[in-house]
């Protein structure tokens, strides 16, 4: 049963500056599924719409980026609800107990002039049920173990403690709730290998435990193939193919996926590694059809006119690419 | 130490920072004692890998004279670096040695056009007699890492992607023939898609063109890629070094041994299986008596918290550890 | 320039309205070389006139035509400001690139002198200056006063500017591209200062014909100049608004509003425009705009 839907969603960011009005096209015609129970993650280059596209699907809007079209829907178990549609004080109530959003460098945002636990009650005491802000002492210490870190970070300040340890304090802040869906925005970027490993360990650990979904957004493959059970593609706005990591790893089809994944180095095997030519297109104005073509080695006349539509062509496993696909995407 | 034949020899080196006030600030070791050195007559890519705020960049920066080390030498070709006072000597200096930094986007001033540098490295060296011969050299080293001056002319760095910005970056260094590059993460900062088409370029410059790099990463897989030779830095201390491959495929030190296991495979079939443990603390680890690793370390013994270890070389490599004595 | 003027122009209007507001000012001062009568004689026209058409802003009760004694304190105040600017911009940027590029010994020097002059109480050292200088106080010695005063803010200011770009990634590749100590200051860095320093020159100007207003105000300036501050003090004097006198006294201080508002309107859409994070927005979306 899927317990989110993204539906041809559309998200730009408009600015205007000296009379010159400008759209960055982010996140253009974007539709997921995604399970309960799973670990999706979500894959592509830097500036290529990652987390803006999180931005959107937890409901946080606002200027420059502006929502064009389309839909978010949480399948709350009775029925589907749209954080686009709540009012503020619905959005707080599940933000936290069912949708939780750890963002982009977030180890930074623990208060420094209090102690961990103050900021664990905080949470608890403006999100959680009656119930929960009665035993607030007890579920943070029970969290924080059945998570197998130490106890004693309870009682440090921010600063005191590791950065490794910091980042998985977040985590273990955003799922003191127990969030249905947990969104955690390159948890593990600019984390030395090591901790990286910790993190993760405790990403698993808390989906784990809790049976949630964890919808993951990272550059590095490698964390994917460790973590992730489905993984999109994402390249300039758009989700070129998504599929369950095997397959991904072992099958790629789009082009740009094949690159991504052949120039991978391994530790114990020298061989050459080759990228894709190029970089990145700009947003502002990308390019025509679809947006690999200027990039890809395959490149057809049609590419450069219409643009692919995302389209299953094994069980599981839908690709945006006309050498698979004849389906265009309407604009 | 024989400094003949040795492009690099550094020797004892020490950088101690005082953080927090000249008076009551602590100390920090930040690379503490340490030495290596490189071949003249064998170009290789040099790796020093580590965690965060091992020292890496404190070394690196040391190397290329930007910051003065507590105590111990620094010799390139023979000659003592950390001595150089004339300007001569240091253009001279820089003439041979030239860095490669971490950031593209930062490397040039977002302000100006970054054929700039490219116009005053040629010129400042000597490298060339006047700006028309000036644009044949850049054309020359442009070319040499897959660029072509159409591409870089009149730009500013916002007009250049990442990658292009980081092969303007090699090729400024590359202008005045230096025999040692040193690059402090030239791509930690880089996509994935131009990541390996920078390290790349790096094995070709060594293999055509003979030049030396020493190569800063925390990336372990690109580091086993391309480097002839491995040193793992721990909290101010080179832990373990040697060839890549005995380093990396069979460590001996059990922090190199950490270090490689939490390496994730992209290979869903590779999945890590054991969980580690993880320090909470580290501020702490610098000070520490004996081995820095202790704390962490499933093999520790009771010396290893009061003695410090010494280097022992075994099976090809250095290795700074009591349980191979 | 003149572009960036234009475009300043049409799409800022903040800078539109202190642009044309400043332009009319300057306008004004530059009509008192034309002027018919010498701003420092009394009784050159009957008193208490009135706004008529003769005497456009009336007449005050020292004979004099207001319209043409106001451009002249127009021209002398903004004389005053611009001179201030100068001398403190000049003094504080130096200082501040010299002691944030040198760093050490130098650096330590120089901003000991700096904050020496920061935590000097600068108002009542003013008053006792011009009270002790009363008779010999002309628009160059209240200048340098002035500057005296406010430099240190603007070398402080630069000073922090410099000592983070000097650790900026690009200041090391112009040290390994063989450029010396000058040429990065004066290349790499000064371009980042510049807007700063513009800014600052226009709040510099802003602050010195304020601070010589209050100054004239209590009678502390050199009273037989007229600027916008001696305007006020003599129409003070003579109880202007008291006895109906409306127009001397509302002339300049409606010039003074004017003349502070738009200074200060510049001053922020300036610096907003030269902000090297704007001006980088800026190039981008030129670059795919055009
Ligand atoms: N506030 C903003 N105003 C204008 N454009 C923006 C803004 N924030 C982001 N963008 C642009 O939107 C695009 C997508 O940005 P986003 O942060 O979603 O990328 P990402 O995939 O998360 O990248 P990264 O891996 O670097 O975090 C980029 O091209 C970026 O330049
Ligand atoms: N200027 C300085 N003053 C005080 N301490 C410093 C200074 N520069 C570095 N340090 C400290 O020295 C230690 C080593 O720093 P260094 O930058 O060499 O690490 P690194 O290995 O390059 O780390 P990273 O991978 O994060 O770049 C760190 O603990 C750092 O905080
Ligand atoms: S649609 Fe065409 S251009 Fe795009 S990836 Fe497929 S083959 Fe390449
Ligand atoms: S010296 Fe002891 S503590 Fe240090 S790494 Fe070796 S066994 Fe471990
Ligand atoms: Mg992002
Ligand atoms: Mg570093």
């Amino acid at each position: 049963m899927s317990i989110l839907k993204v539906e041809n969603l559309k998200a730009y960011y408009i600015a205007t500056l000296y009379g010159i009005k400008r759209s960055v096209r982010a996140v253009d015609n974007v539709s997921l599924d995604i399970e309960e129970n799973e670990i999706f993650g979500i894959a592509g280059e830097s500036g290529c719409g990652k987390s803006t596209l999180l931005k959107v699907i937890v409901g946080l809007i606002k200027p420059p980026l502006s929502l064009i079209g389309g839909m978010v829907l949480y399948n709350s178990g009775k029925d589907y609800i749209s954080p686009f549609l709540l009012s503020l004080e619905e959005f707080n109530k599940i933000r936290w107990s069912f949708i939780s959003y750890i963002p982009q460098g977030s180890m930074n945002v623990l208060n420094p002039t209090r102690k961990i636990n103050r900021t664990f009650w905080d949470v608890i005491k403006t999100h959680g049920s009656e119930e929960e802000k009665k035993n607030l002492k007890t579920i943070t210490e029970e969290h924080i173990k059945a998570l197998g870190l130490p106890l004693e970070v309870l009682n440090s300040y921010p600063h005191q403690l590791s950065g490794g340890m910091r980042q998985r304090v977040t985590m273990a802040l955003a799922t003191i709730l127990k969030p249905k869906i947990i969104v955690a925005d390159e948890p593990t970027t600019a984390l030395d290998v090591v901790v990286q490993r910790g993190v993760l360990q405790l990403l698993e650990r808390i989906q784990e435990i809790y049976q949630n979904t964890l919808i993951i957004v990272t550059h590095d493959m490698a964390v994917h193939a460790n973590i992730a059970h489905r993984i999109a593609i994402m390249y300039a706005g758009k989700i070129v193919e998504v599929g369950k990591t095997r397959d991904i790893f072992k099958n790629p089809k789009h082009p740009y996926t094949k690159y991504l994944i052949n120039s991978l180095p391994k530790i114990g095997d020298k061989s050459i590694r080759e990228s894709a030519p190029g970089a990145p297109p700009s947003l502002l104005n990308p390019p025509s059809g679809c947006r690999f073509h200027p990039r890809c080695p395959k490149v057809m006349d049609i590419c450069k006119l219409e643009v692919p539509k995302l389209a299953e062509i094994d069980s599981g496993h839908s690709v945006a690419c006309f050498l698979f696909t004849k389906e265009v995407e309407e604009v | 130490m024989k400094n003949n034949n040795k492009l690099l020899v550094v020797s004892d080196l020490t950088k101690v920072f005082i953080i927090g006030g000249r008076f009551l600030g602590v100390k920090l070791v930040a690379v503490n004692r340490e030495s290596f050195d490189m071949e003249e007559e064998k170009p290789e890519i040099f790796t020093i890998a580590g965690e965060s705020g091992c020292g890496k960049t404190t070394l690196a920066r040391m190397i290329l004279g930007i910051i003065e080390p507590t105590s111990g030498k620094i010799f390139y070709k023979g000659k003592d670096i950390t001595k150089i006072q004339s300007k001569e000597d240091r253009l001279d200096f820089m003439r041979e040695v030239q860095p490669i930094f971490q950031n593209p986007f930062e490397t040039f001033n977002p302000l100006k056009r970054v054929e700039s540098y490219l116009i005053e490295t040629a010129i400042n060296f000597g490298a060339v007699k006047n700006r028309s011969e000036a644009f044949d050299r850049i054309e020359e080293v442009l070319q040499l890492v897959g660029l072509s001056i159409k591409e870089v002319e009149k730009r500013y760095p916002h007009e250049l992607s990442g990658g292009q910005l980081q092969r303007v970056s090699i090729a400024r260094a590359l202008i005045t023939n230096p025999s040692l590059l040193v690059a402090d993460e030239p791509v930690s900062m880089v996509d994935a898609s131009i990541k390996m088409s920078v390290v790349n370029l790096f094995k070709d410059l060594k293999e055509k063109y003979g030049v030396s790099v020493i190569y800063i990463t925390h990336d372990l897989a690109t580091a086993y890629y391309i480097s002839d030779r491995i040193a793992i830095m721990y909290r101010g201390n080179i832990v373990e070094l040697g060839p890549v491959e005995k380093v990396m495929l069979n460590p001996l030190h059990p922090y190199t041994k950490l270090l490689i296991e939490a390496v994730p495979e992209p290979d869903p079939d590779l999945k890590w299986k054991e969980e580690i443990k993880l320090s909470a603390m580290e501020a702490k680890e610098f000070a520490k008596l004996g081995c820095k690793f202790s704390e962490r370390c499933l093999e520790a013994k009771e010396r290893c918290h009061e003695i410090t270890p010494e280097k022992i070389f075994v099976d090809d490599r250095w290795v700074m550890c009591h349980k191979y004595k | 320039m003149f572009v960036i003027l234009k475009d300043l122009f049409k799409y800022d209007k903040r800078f539109a309205f202190g642009f044309s507001v400043i332009l009319i000012l300057l306008f004004l001062s530059i009509l008192s070389f034309f002027s018919p009568y010498n701003p420092v004689l009394w009784s050159l026209v009957p008193k208490n006139l009135p706004p008529s058409l003769k005497h456009i802003l009336g007449t005050n009760s020292m004979g004099q035509d207001i319209f043409w004694n106001i451009t002249h304190a127009i021209k002398n105040s903004i004389l005053l400001g611009s001179l201030t600017a100068v001398i403190s911009i000049t003094i504080g940027t130096f200082v501040g690139l010299v002691a944030g590029y040198r760093g050490g010994s130098v650096d330590r020097a120089l901003m000991s002198i700096n904050d020496s002059f920061i935590v000097l109480p600068s108002l009542p050292i003013l008053i006792l200056l011009s009270t002790m200088l009363k008779e010999r106080l002309t628009i160059a010695v209240i200048a340098v006063i002035l500057s005296l005063f406010s430099w240190p803010w603007g070398g402080r200011q630069v000073r922090a500017i410099v000592l983070s770009l000097r650790e900026r990634e690009f200041t090391y590749t112009a040290f390994f591209s063989g450029m010396g100590t000058l040429k990065t200051v004066l290349k790499e860095h000064l371009p980042f200062v510049i807007p700063w320093v513009m800014a600052n020159f226009i709040n510099t100007i802003l602050w010195a014909i304020g601070m010589e207003t209050t100054l004239a105000i209590f009678g502390l300036s050199s009273l037989e100049t007229p600027t916008i501050g001696t305007t006020i003090y003599w129409a003070n004097q003579y109880q202007a608004l008291l006895r109906g006198i409306w127009w001397w006294i509302l002339t300049p201080v409606i010039i003074a509003v004017f003349l502070f508002l738009s200074l200060y309107l510049l001053s922020v859409s300036i610096s907003e425009f030269l902000d090297p994070r704007t001006r980088l927005q800026r190039m981008r979306m030129e670059e795919v705009s055009t």
